[in-house]
């Protein structure tokens, strides 16, 4: 955990709205304290903090004093379209570069992205069904 | 918690009460032994040839040596781990050892009165060797014997303290560093005795100071 | 009470002829954690010592909290610096060194060092001479922690603790640290366990300060490139190179020094992969180019 290269603080961060997103972490939970989050992970309560500082600064926590760190509601939203925004900027254009160098051409690209969809949407509908027999 | 004390009023404190309760089994063992060999000798001779407890004085000398000497290197490495000055570990362990100096004084002084009225209830007269002069006026004893004792002391806190700056070299500095407790042991209590044992102490006390200021804390030996 | 600055100046210590610490010069902000690190007989110790006033510099001067330590009652009682060995009243048992240091430290919490004394499951009724390596280690800890001097200091203290042992020390020191925070230095050459915990490092190698920095800063300078040699040869002309590897076509390099961006994404488009490098892989890297 935390092996990248960025600075921790914002692996932390980055780890949160992750967690925000898949909705481990709900719209108004409480978050770990700085404290907490320091010693589960081992890691600098400062470098904690610093990542606490900078989600709230985006509005994705709010603080309530004496009481901890909240997520902010709308947060899901919020980071969902940021994603989006970084997703196809920084993931997809590097991969359509790439396509570009290597030949494959749109029409190749759209089917392979229709059938992936296709199979996920399928094994989607397969968990579904298997958990609702039990 | 007297917090509010100097440093060295604490040290100076705690180093005496641990020592006294050792001390207070010194002087047991002593007396009883003493008794006994009192006894044993008016048993076999009708009379002991000279003051058994006289005698006592070279443990009174040399036990609170070796205890200073044990306690610089025992504990000033844990003095100043715990934040304390050598200042007020030396100046600690030099009242101490004249608090135990006068204590064991006040004690010998004590025992040689009793065992004199003891003596003289029974007759017999209460002498000494030629090696250990009884000054006859309690007074005298007392001022005598303490400045003994304290020589002994101090002089095994310096000892303790050269050795732990210098190790095995400071074997070369013992000639004058046990001088002290040398001299007292051997001289019989004229005033000028008491004087030359008096001053030499003060300046075992001056020269244990200058020593332990700057002294570096070396690394506790390892035992496993 | 919060924790005390310490600045080191042209530190030079000596035993006879050897120099032990060599002009060495670094600052600490209060109330950081800090990782003093170097090989064996790098000087760590040494440079303890006299922050710790174990012992005078042989020149240069050290400065905590604006003031030098030596003899000085006030800033004494506020330092502590464990020894792996233990500064403690061997004969005894703990209850003894115990109320040597609750009298001594103003900070001292004893109803803390009784827990921390539970949590590391240590024997009250038998002297610390009894004692294994592990055990006195532990003890050093809990005299550390519940000191709560605004400079703490531990040298190498959890080498000798087994692994459940040093995690507990590590969780320990962080949630204390967290309610009262205050300057803490650890120093070791292991540190791949704690390395997170720090909020700057100082690296000193052969008796010279290496380096002294924030740990972010630290870690963000160092980089592995992996990737087919030529490439990773274009990219890496110019950097400094601390460690270097083949593996058959392929090569990893991991560099140190400032990354520019630009760079970075020209390597990425070549084919280079980029990853991290932990504060333990850099210190092993750094001490073995410099000590040559």
């Amino acid at each position: 955990m935390f092996d990248g290269r960025e600075p921790i603080y914002i692996q932390i961060a980055d780890q949160i709205r992750g967690d925000i997103l898949a909705g481990h972490l709900a719209e108004g939970e409480q978050v770990m304290s700085t404290t907490q989050y320091a010693t589960t992970y081992r890691i600098n309560p400062a470098t904690a903090a610093k990542a606490f500082a900078q989600l709230v600064d985006e509005g994705v926590l709010y603080k309530q004093r004496g009481v901890g760190m909240f997520v902010a509601e709308g947060a899901p939203a919020q980071l969902r379209a940021a994603r989006r925004e970084t997703f196809l900027e920084e993931l997809l254009e590097p991969v359509l570069a790439e396509a570009r160098v290597l030949g494959i051409t749109t029409s190749e690209l759209t089917r392979w992205i229709e059938r992936s969809s296709a199979e996920s949407d399928l094994t989607a509908t397969n968990t579904t069904t298997e958990g609702e027999q039990r | 918690m007297t917090s509010a004390a100097p440093l060295w009023a604490r040290t100076a404190g705690r180093m005496t009460r641990a020592s006294l309760v050792s001390l207070a089994w010194f002087w047991a063992v002593c007396v009883i032994a003493g008794t006994a060999v009192t006894l044993v000798l008016d048993w076999r001779l009708g009379e002991p040839p000279f003051s058994i407890m006289s005698t006592i004085r070279y443990g009174g000398i040399w036990y609170p040596f070796s205890v200073a000497l044990i306690v610089v290197s025992a504990t000033i490495n844990v003095h100043v781990a715990a934040g304390l000055t050598r200042r007020s570990f030396v100046i600690g362990a030099v009242i101490s050892n004249v608090v135990i100096g006068v204590v064991n004084g006040v004690a010998m002084t004590a025992v040689l009165v009793i065992e004199r009225g003891i003596y003289l209830d029974q007759g017999w007269s209460h002498a000494a060797t030629s090696a250990a002069p009884i000054p006859e006026a309690w007074g005298v004893s007392l001022v005598f014997h303490c400045v003994m004792f304290l020589a002994g002391g101090l002089s095994g806190l310096l000892v303790g303290l050269t050795y732990y700056r210098w190790g095995v070299w400071a074997t070369a500095a013992l000639p004058l560093t046990v001088l002290p407790p040398i001299i007292a042991s051997g001289l019989d209590p004229a005033a000028l005795t008491v004087a030359v044992i008096a001053a030499t102490t003060a300046a075992t006390a001056v020269a244990s100071y200058a020593l332990a200021r700057t002294i570096p804390i070396r690394k506790p030996l390892e035992i496993s | 009470m919060s924790g005390y600055a310490v600045s080191v100046r042209d530190l030079t210590v000596r035993y006879g002829r050897t120099i032990a610490v060599d002009n060495v010069s670094f600052d600490l902000e209060p109330d950081g954690i800090y990782g003093l690190l170097g090989r064996n007989g790098s000087g760590k110790t040494s440079t303890l010592s006299v922050l710790a006033s174990m012992r005078r510099p042989a020149a240069g001067s050290v400065l905590i909290d604006g003031v030098e330590p030596f003899e000085n009652e006030r800033i004494m009682a506020g330092v502590s610096l464990i020894r792996e060995s233990g500064d403690v009243l061997t004969n005894e048992k703990i209850a003894a060194s115990l109320s040597y240091y609750e009298q001594a430290r103003p900070t001292w919490d004893a109803a803390f060092a009784d827990e921390l004394v539970d949590a590391f499951g240590l024997n009250r009724k038998k002297p610390i001479s009894t004692f294994s390596r592990g055990q006195r280690s532990a003890f050093g800890a809990v005299i550390g922690l519940a000191g709560r001097a605004p400079l703490t200091m531990f040298d190498e203290v959890y080498l000798g603790m087994d692994a459940p042992s040093r995690y507990r020390f590590y969780d320990l020191l962080l949630a204390d640290y967290a309610e009262h925070p205050r300057t803490i230095i650890l120093s070791s050459h292991l540190i791949s366990e704690i390395e997170r915990l720090f909020s700057g490092v100082v690296i000193i190698d052969g008796g010279r300060l290496l380096l002294n920095e924030e740990v972010e800063d630290f870690r963000t300078r160092g980089a592995t490139l992996t990737g087919p040699a030529a490439q990773v040869d274009a990219v890496t002309t110019g950097l400094r190179v601390v460690a270097s590897r083949s593996l058959g076509p392929t090569k990893e390099v991991t560099v140190y020094g400032d990354l520019d961006g630009a760079a970075l994404d020209a390597a990425r488009a070549a084919g280079v992969a980029i990853g991290g490098v932990g504060v333990q892989d850099l210190f092993v890297h750094l001490t073995e180019k410099e000590s040559r």
